[in-house]
């Protein structure tokens, strides 16, 4: 939503799961939305607040699906499926983003497919030595805007080809304390 | 030149003639009522002079221009917004 209210058109949503009750605590979805899928309801809800049509897949990821794309943002809630996107990214995409929340903090790491994949991969770590709290400590309201916006921020200096944002690579943001670093 | 209460050197007037052409432009091309049209092209046109006060513009300006007169939606984001925007593809996930 944030990315279409600045005008980028070419925003393509993947997601196979449907709306449900407790996203509409931290996500833009509304009521009526609930048990539609979630890249449909976005898809009509963005169309609704800024007049531009996202593309939605209501599927599994398959990396047809990221061929072209110059920027890619990944908010899985699997460690293994970041892994396989990240690997079917090619020179072609300038940047991936990754997204990781839990409760009141969130973390983003941002590289150059295939050239810095391997310091991607020493910020990875496999679903079984995840925390049990990602599953159960489901983000708040603030915190899913605030890694919104960062993204958003992110893909801006990109864009823009900004030396400042082109040089980041990790941030972890703790809403909790207030702390950034 | 001071024009509009601001100081212009000589390309800053040239790229404002520009500029006016353009905004009269997107104003017979909106559908806006006159007094909202009139409100939001002043407001443009002074975001757009600030900036040209306030930046070496050369390279910026055409990113400036475009997205201006063509999206007055964004004339309060003029430092961020780009035309970029509109052929960059982005992939959620």
């Amino acid at each position: 939503m944030c990315l279409a209210q600045m005008g980028i058109k070419d925003i393509t949503v993947i997601d196979f799961d449907d709306v449900e009750n407790h996203n509409l605590a931290s996500q833009l979805y509304k009521e009526s939305d609930i048990g539609q899928s979630k890249v449909l309801a976005l898809q009509e809800n963005v169309k609704a607040f800024t007049g531009i049509e996202i593309t939605a897949i209501p599927q599994k990821f398959t990396p047809v699906m990221v061929a072209d794309a110059d920027i890619v943002i990944i908010g899985v809630d699997n460690m293994s499926t970041r892994k396989e996107v990240v690997e079917s990214l090619t020179t072609k995409t300038k940047r991936y983003i990754d997204g990781r929340m839990q409760g009141q903090a969130f973390e983003l790491h941002m590289f150059v497919p295939v050239y810095e994949n391997q310091l991607y991969m020493n910020t990875w770590y496999s679903d079984e030595e995840a925390s049990p709290e990602v599953c159960t400590n489901k983000a708040v309201s603030y915190n899913t805007f605030a890694i919104a916006s960062i993204i958003s921020r992110l893909v801006v200096g990109i864009i823009k080809n900004d030396p400042f944002i082109m040089n980041k690579t990790n941030l972890q943001v703790d809403l909790a304390n207030l702390l950034i670093q | 030149m001071v024009e509009d209460g601001i100081q212009l050197d000589k390309h800053g007037y040239m790229v404002k003639s520009i500029l006016r052409d353009q905004i009269s432009q997107a104003q017979e091309q909106t559908n806006l009522d006159q007094g909202t049209r009139h409100s939001s092209i002043q407001k443009m046109t002074l975001n757009i002079l600030i900036i040209l006060a306030n930046e070496k513009f050369l390279v910026p300006f055409k990113t400036i221009m475009e997205t201006t007169t063509t999206k007055s939606r964004y004339a309060n984001q003029l430092d961020i917004v780009n035309p970029l925007f509109e052929q960059v593809k982005i992939v959620i996930i």
